[in-house]
């Protein structure tokens, strides 16, 4: 039997794709890596440019605080002369807001009282706005005008609180009525007898 | 079975170098991005997080720092001052014990009452000047630096109803600050007539035991810090400003004080 005859096999061809076929791979798995590197760099660039460009804005900002710091230090005497202004036209307004108008308050109690009686004592107290009055009057029926003037005031809210500490009558006829009117606070109360 | 060296042909070593170089570099490459990810990327990361913290925070700043300056360049110091020395005549930074004693005399005055005595305890006075004493000590003052502080002055007086109520009327426009904080009224006041209207009210004179609070306030002692927000003048205080001309400095013709002796020495324990 010749040799020449048989059909020709080739062994290496089935090897050779093989490798050619590894080789493709190799390429990819290469160029992959290299591109996850290439990516990775560029995040890395673009961290570090991102880092600086934040630094400097920073830098930048500070100087800005630095220089504005500076001119306020030199506004110094005008922000202290305007803080001085603003405390004491606080404490005006505190004192505005809380005092009690004294000459008014003790005209109104005055006017308010019915004619025939009179006042022989006022003692008043600004911490709890209280008037401690004596009060007297020759006959009844100004003593009847006086409750009803009460009730009136309390009505109207001119007093918080009255009260009537006694009602007595003198040897010469005179009545006494020790009473107590307190002031409502300013933004006004319901009064009681 | 095992495979010898010995059984592996060239083109199998090849196929097996090239599939190992094949690992080589995206392992390389791994490790890389992985050491480097740990130790330079995160903490850059962290950096550029914490930087921009930073940023924002100093840019608030910046803000805050600049619109205070706009709003002190804007203010009229000349202004400022001509306000403060009003303020400064209502609600002294010393002790006014000098002017509410000149001021007393021009209201008994104004008044027509009659001051039967006074007492005032004013505690230490300011030696040097309000600005020296403020820094010095205090603690010392009831309400500190930039608060109310009160010296408590105890009157009597005797006047008519009418008077009475001019002096309440004068007290509560007087500058600086006086307040009434109680009084004990005694006498016969009203009659049928109210005859106070007509300026005799009664008839017998009243007499008033009148307990004030004369106030005063030390100045605040600082500012606020360099990057605070200034505080700004509000409406109430601005109503506040602009009822400082109801008050009235009743100067007179003050206290007649004698002109200083001078002694030609120092020490006047000491024999020439």
């Amino acid at each position: 039997m010749s040799q020449t005859n048989l059909p020709a096999v080739n062994l290496l061809k089935d090897r050779k794709r093989r490798i050619r076929r590894q080789q493709v791979i190799f390429a990819k798995v290469q160029l992959m890596a290299g591109v996850i590197l290439a990516i990775y760099i560029a995040i890395l660039g673009i961290l570090l440019s991102v880092r600086l460009l934040v630094s400097r804005n920073l830098a930048s900002v500070e100087d800005s605080i630095s220089d504005e710091k500076l001119t306020l230090s030199q506004l110094k005497p005008v922000e202290s002369l305007y803080t001085v202004v603003v405390n004491k036209a606080s404490l005006l307004a505190d004192y505005l807001e809380a005092r009690a108008e004294q000459r008014n308050n003790l005209v109104n109690l005055y006017e308010k009282l019915p004619e025939e009686v009179l006042i022989t004592k006022v003692t008043y107290e600004d911490q709890d706005r209280t008037y401690e009055t004596d009060l007297i009057t020759q006959d009844m029926y100004s003593v009847l005008d006086l409750l009803n003037m009460m009730e009136a005031s309390i009505e109207d809210k001119s007093y918080r609180v009255i009260q009537i500490d006694g009602l007595g009558r003198d040897k010469d006829g005179t009545y006494i009525v020790p009473a107590i009117f307190q002031l409502g606070t300013n933004t006004g109360e319901n009064g009681t007898i | 079975m095992a495979l010898s060296n010995s059984n592996l042909s060239a083109a199998d070593i090849e196929m097996m170098k090239v599939s190992w170089r094949t690992w080589v570099f995206p392992v390389i490459v791994f490790i890389f991005i992985a050491a480097s990810a740990v130790l330079v990327l995160y903490p850059q990361y962290q950096e550029i997080q914490t930087k921009r913290t930073e940023l924002k925070a100093a840019e608030t700043t910046l803000a805050v720092l600049k619109e205070k300056r706009q709003f002190l360049e804007a203010l009229n110091e000349d202004q400022l001052k001509d306000q403060r020395a009003r303020l400064e005549t209502i609600i002294p930074s010393s002790k006014p014990v000098y002017s509410f004693v000149t001021a007393l005399t021009e209201l008994s005055k104004q008044s027509e009452i009659i001051i039967e005595s006074y007492t005032l305890k004013p505690g230490e006075l300011a030696t040097e000047s309000a600005e020296a004493e403020e820094t010095a000590a205090p603690q010392e003052v009831e309400g500190g630096p930039g608060q109310f502080s009160t010296i408590p002055i105890e009157i009597e007086v005797t006047s008519k109803f009418s008077q009475l109520v001019h002096l309440f009327e004068l007290i509560e426009k007087m500058s600086p600050l006086v307040e009434v904080n109680g009084y004990d009224l005694t006498g016969e006041l009203g009659s049928a007539q109210k005859l106070w209207e007509l300026g005799n009210l009664t008839s017998e004179d009243l007499k008033t035991a009148l307990i004030l609070n004369l106030y005063w306030s030390l100045r605040p002692v600082q500012i606020s810090a360099i990057d605070q927000p200034i505080v700004k003048i509000s409406s109430r205080e601005e109503a506040a400003m602009a009822k400082m001309d109801q008050f009235e400095e009743f100067l007179g013709d003050g206290i007649a004080i004698p002109p200083q002796v001078d002694y030609q020495r120092e020490n006047i324990f000491t024999l020439p």
